[in-house]
């Protein structure tokens, strides 16, 4: 009994490390790409869009409902406490600092990084990668570096519009509020929030995006030959990069956010 | 002179066991090729013919650089391919090309974009000369007009057809071609065989064509191999091979049910 339960998780552990060394590999190809300026133009700019097009929409009204909510609590909150004038800080923090950078990479995550892997693993399937081989192209050149740019630009950037759009929210909220009228709200920012924990939150958006991009192409890479698996590569590109985004999430937080 | 006389692609001994269907029957691995050498010449049409499953597209995925043998040594064009990273990997891919059985389009562009994706990539030809270029491969293979067609609005032979095109348009040294023109009607299948043996007198293209089809293929091919249960069983001209009496080879050319090779 016991030992079968220490081999079963060594052997999820040992499997652990050969994903991790198996995507570090793709990881170190990818930087040598675009170290050597094999990066195309054109697909890469077509890669943005498609990005933004997929998530931006869902990414707003993710982080508005979301600030919304936070903006309710913190009012009520702060409100028993006596210290309503300073909701539009405390809902900010939290934006920037977590909710932010968290739910984007979760909403990217599954638009945006479970298509990459759907692509590219059919793309597999239907041997379109051997021939973009056999046209002497690396389809780690041609497919994944553009895919990786792309979500290392649009993450952190639509995680600063989602901040914007996730204070915004707690606003509207707070200002329901008996005690908080409408300029005591954001006007409780300057000298307050530090542009550091905004900053810092857009830098933990760019290790999510590298993260999200790295996962869904080395699923579709790898994933075996048959239409099944594809759809398996997908739904474990979602639930393998949400679970290294909450991993780097606290050691990027404890590292971004000294005390 | 030495350069001229050595083979332009050259197979020792080459095992190829495929590893991905472990343990799916029971066995560990499935040997698909078993010891095979052979050579090709510079400027000939080499055919390989050999039963549905024999391990034709193995071979040709194995010359390309797709797949890695088991065992064994790949030279084509002067340079042992085994072993080699990806990026020299694919300074030898330059001078090749290759007709994938099931033709592999890239399904997210058009025919016209699929055809001029290497010369893109690795000519600086100007815009109109590139799409000349296209335009005269898609007619050489009785597809001019559809270059803004999508893959997936093609029948089958026509994206074969295209992928034909596509490996064609870098003047490679070498052109591997899996099973050219099976799904072909007859008229497109001889157009198509023209094209083999008019690249080889016209340009001294060197090219290697799997089919199972052998009529065609003794009518175009300089030599023919034929391939059974990983090995060469046979390797001449075609002339040769009709007279021969290796049984593997008479029952094969002759489609006879019965005979050597259990079906
Ligand atoms: N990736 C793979 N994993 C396991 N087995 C494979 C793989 N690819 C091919 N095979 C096996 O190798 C053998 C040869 O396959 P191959 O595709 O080379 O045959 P072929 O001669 O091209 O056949 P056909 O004329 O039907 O195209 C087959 O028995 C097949 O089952
Ligand atoms: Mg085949």
């Amino acid at each position: 009994m016991l030992i079968g339960l220490v081999t079963a998780l060594g052997r999820q552990f040992i499997s652990f490390l050969s994903y991790f060394g198996k995507t570090t590999q793709l990881h170190l190809s990818i930087w040598r790409g675009l170290l050597t300026g094999r990066l195309g133009y054109r697909v890469t700019v077509q890669q943005l869009a498609e990005i933004g097009v997929n998530s931006l929409a869902i990414a707003v009204v993710t982080l508005l409902l979301s600030g919304m909510v936070i903006g309710y609590h913190m009012s009520v909150q702060a409100g028993k406490l006596g210290v309503s004038e300073l909701v539009g800080w405390f809902v900010s923090e939290t934006m920037c600092r977590e909710l932010g950078p968290v739910l984007v990479a979760f909403v990217v995550a599954a638009r945006v990084g479970s298509a990459m892997a759907a692509e590219l693993g059919s793309m597999r399937v239907t041997e379109q990668i051997d021939a973009l081989r056999a046209m002497a192209t690396d389809p780690v050149d041609y497919l994944v570096l553009p895919r990786y740019v792309a979500c290392l630009v649009m993450v952190p950037l639509l995680v600063f519009i989602g901040d914007i759009v996730g204070v915004t929210g707690g606003y509207v909220m707070a200002v329901l509020s008996p005690s908080i009228n409408q300029t005591v709200y954001f006007d409780s920012l300057p000298g307050n929030l530090e542009v550091w924990t905004v900053v810092a939150g857009v830098i933990k958006a760019a290790f999510f995006g590298m993260i999200i991009a790295l996962v869904g192409c080395h699923q579709g890479l790898t994933c075996r030959r048959a239409s099944e698996d594809v759809g398996r590569a997908t739904t474990r590109s979602v639930v393998y990069s949400i679970m290294l985004v909450y991993a780097a999430n606290l050691v990027l937080t404890t590292i971004l956010y000294p005390k | 002179m030495a350069e001229s006389n050595r083979p332009i692609i050259r197979a020792c001994d080459l095992v190829y066991r495929a590893e991905e269907t472990a343990m799916a029957d029971g066995r560990e691995f499935q040997v698909i090729l078993d010891g095979m050498s052979f050579e090709v010449h510079r400027g000939e049409v080499f055919g390989i013919m050999g039963m549905s499953g024999a391990g034709k597209t193995s071979v040709l995925r194995l010359l390309m650089g797709l797949v890695q043998p088991t065992s064994g040594d790949i030279e084509v064009l002067g340079r042992s391919i085994i072993g080699l990273p990806e990026y020299e990997l694919n300074r030898i891919r330059e001078q090749m090309g290759m007709c994938f059985q099931y033709a592999a389009l890239l399904d997210s562009m058009t025919v016209a974009d699929n055809v001029a994706f290497a010369l893109r990539r690795r000519s600086h030809l100007s815009r109109q000369e590139i799409e000349r270029k296209v335009e005269e491969h898609l007619e050489r293979v009785g597809m001019s007009g559809t270059g803004n067609q999508m893959p997936a609005e093609l029948s089958g032979g026509m994206k074969k057809r295209v992928g034909i095109a596509r490996a064609l348009i870098t003047e490679p040294q070498v052109i591997l071609y899996d099973e050219p023109s099976a799904g072909l009607d007859p008229i497109m299948a001889s157009v198509i065989d023209n094209l083999i043996v008019g690249l080889r007198d016209e340009f001294g293209m060197t090219s290697v064509v799997v089919t199972h089809e052998v009529e065609e293929l003794f009518g175009i091919s300089d030599r023919v191999m034929m391939i059974y249960q990983g090995k060469v069983v046979a390797c001449d001209t075609p002339e040769a091979l009709r007279g021969t009496d290796n049984p593997y080879v008479q029952q094969f050319v002759r489609g006879q049910a019965h005979g050597p090779i259990a079906v």
